[in-house]
């Protein structure tokens, strides 16, 4: 039975809204940045992570009528991301007031350097973000435990940068460490995401 | 693994409906915590955005700008696009644009202040057809007064958040009013096992699954008897009890879910195989009926195409 090439896959959009809008996100619990913030700066356990940056305010301030962000960088071709020019910005509809809300509209990265953990049935990895022109320009493993080569997982660097996103395919048959990498980068991106 | 593995068990209210997320961990509970309230954060945000209940959430706001395009956020962009997708894919069985239809049947109290929500809305006009989307812009435009109904998508959603929140924690389950994310092992050592209720004797399980990394959801006239709506009649359903999707995304099996059961048995079934997904179909007697994926044994389920 042939696919339908009309229809996209539910699964694939789904999968896609998700990263979207974790990485465009935001946080409303305020008290939750700050237990992380007090856990990273003890730093002693492995799971003490650091901080994100702070949630935003309330919603009781209309959101601003903002242009709209650039599409969390995708269509970034170039390997060891030079940062795209930033699309024209278009200007707001007329109508577009404020809807109240305080959710935004778009990943902001703040330039620097992010470090992030991830953890698996296999052991842990450990890598260094860069981030410039707010967007992704740098990913490196800094440290691994992982008990599987890390060859298995060597092109997965690159491929958060193509695709300014933690959410790279699993690599074949390198499930946990495809899996601690992820983890890893996100909570580094989540370090970046500026509020 | 030596070290002791217990459960961390959080509970919250959000979105009408328990959250109950498990995390299976050799950290101190101190460590975990803040990173659950994260994940509790995410329902709180995505019902800010998507309920129906709240005239000054995002969706509703939408009201006072019929005709013209508004700014959204990227949340609530995404879960009207997938709502208005799953619309399409079911030829308008399933349709976000009912709210209104079903504040008339009752359904419209705000389940944190006792209100009742009215909105001045016409319940027999209009379809999916009158909501547009402009993805490049970021913004959603309703052709006419509408009201949508995003639960079938925005509950999902917010399990898959808050999944990505406890991202660093290989074994954790995240439940909210019966559909769920399980990743890796439950504290015995196994995967997660899940219940599938039989729709009309209560406490009996019409069908049992073991889950490891995959989400699970559930749509049905359990509880509200006769909420899920065929939108292009506005009638109740009739044809099955309940229809249970294991997917990657508990977003995909919620939205995938509810269009099976407006779809019934047969319709139902193919678009579950079509969209390349694992479900159960419960008929009101309790005949089962599942998807060609249940004949590969598989002890564990994993949702297919999924990380395993």
């Amino acid at each position: 039975m042939a696919k339908d090439r009309i229809h996209p896959g539910l699964v694939a959009l789904s999968a896609t809204a998700i990263t979207a809008i974790y990485v465009a996100g935001y946080m409303r619990t305020q008290a939750a940045d700050a237990s992380i913030a007090a856990a990273a700066s003890a730093a002693s356990s492995p799971t003490a992570l650091v901080a994100p940056a702070a949630a935003p305010g309330t919603t009781a301030a209309p959101t601003p009528v903002l242009p709209r962000r650039g599409d969390n960088g995708q269509g970034v071709t170039s390997r060891r991301g030079v940062p795209p020019t930033p699309p024209p910005t278009t200007p707001p509809a007329p109508a577009a007031a404020a809807v109240p809300s305080a959710a935004q509209s778009g990943p902001s990265y703040k330039d620097g350097t992010y470090t992030g953990q991830g953890s698996s049935r296999r052991g842990d990895v450990w890598v260094s973000v860069t981030v410039a022109g707010s967007h992704i320009t740098d990913v490196t493993i800094t440290r691994s435990t992982l008990q599987y080569p890390l060859r298995d997982i060597a092109g997965l660097p690159d491929e958060v940068v193509q695709r300014q996103s933690a959410q790279v395919d699993t690599v074949s048959r390198a499930t946990y460490s495809s899996q601690a990498f992820r983890s890893a980068v996100s909570q580094a991106l989540t370090k970046a995401v500026q509020s | 693994m030596s070290t002791p593995r217990l459960a961390h068990e959080f509970a919250t209210v959000s979105m009408d409906t328990l959250v109950h997320i498990q995390v299976v961990s050799a950290a101190p509970r101190e460590a975990i915590a803040p990173h659950v309230e994260r994940a509790f954060g995410w329902f709180s945000t995505v019902e800010r955005s998507c309920t129906r209940f709240d005239p000054t959430s995002e969706v509703m706001q939408l009201l006072h700008h019929v005709g013209r395009p508004v700014q959204a956020s990227t949340l609530l962009l995404e879960v009207a696009a997938f709502a208005l997708e799953l619309a399409a894919q079911t030829d308008g069985a399933f349709d976000p644009t009912i709210g209104a239809t079903l504040e008339q049947l009752g359904y419209a109290t705000d389940y944190r202040t006792g209100q009742v929500v009215h909105s001045d809305v016409d319940p027999g006009a209009g379809s999916f057809h009158d909501v547009r989307l402009d993805r490049a812009a970021g913004t959603i435009t309703l052709l006419r007064p509408l009201v949508l109904d995003l639960n079938a998508v925005a509950k999902g959603l917010a399990i898959d958040l808050a999944a990505q929140a406890l991202g660093v924690f290989p074994d954790v389950c995240i439940e909210a009013g019966g559909d769920l994310v399980a990743r890796g092992h439950s504290p015995s050592g196994e995967a997660w096992h899940v219940g599938i209720q039989h729709p009309r004797a209560a406490g009996l399980l019409a069908r049992s699954l073991w889950i490891s990394d995959a989400a699970v959801c559930t749509s049905g006239d359990y509880e509200r008897g006769g909420h899920v709506l065929d939108a292009r009649t506005r009638q109740a359903v009739r044809d099955l009890a309940s229809v249970t999707v294991i997917a990657p995304t508990a977003m995909a099996a919620d939205g995938l879910s509810t269009a099976a059961m407006v779809l019934g048995r047969d319709r139902g079934l193919a678009l579950l195989e079509q969209q390349g997904v694992d479900g159960v179909l419960l008929e009101p007697d309790g005949t089962v009926h599942l998807t060609r994926g249940f004949a590969v044994p598989a002890p564990v389920r994993r949702a297919r195409g999924a990380a395993s």
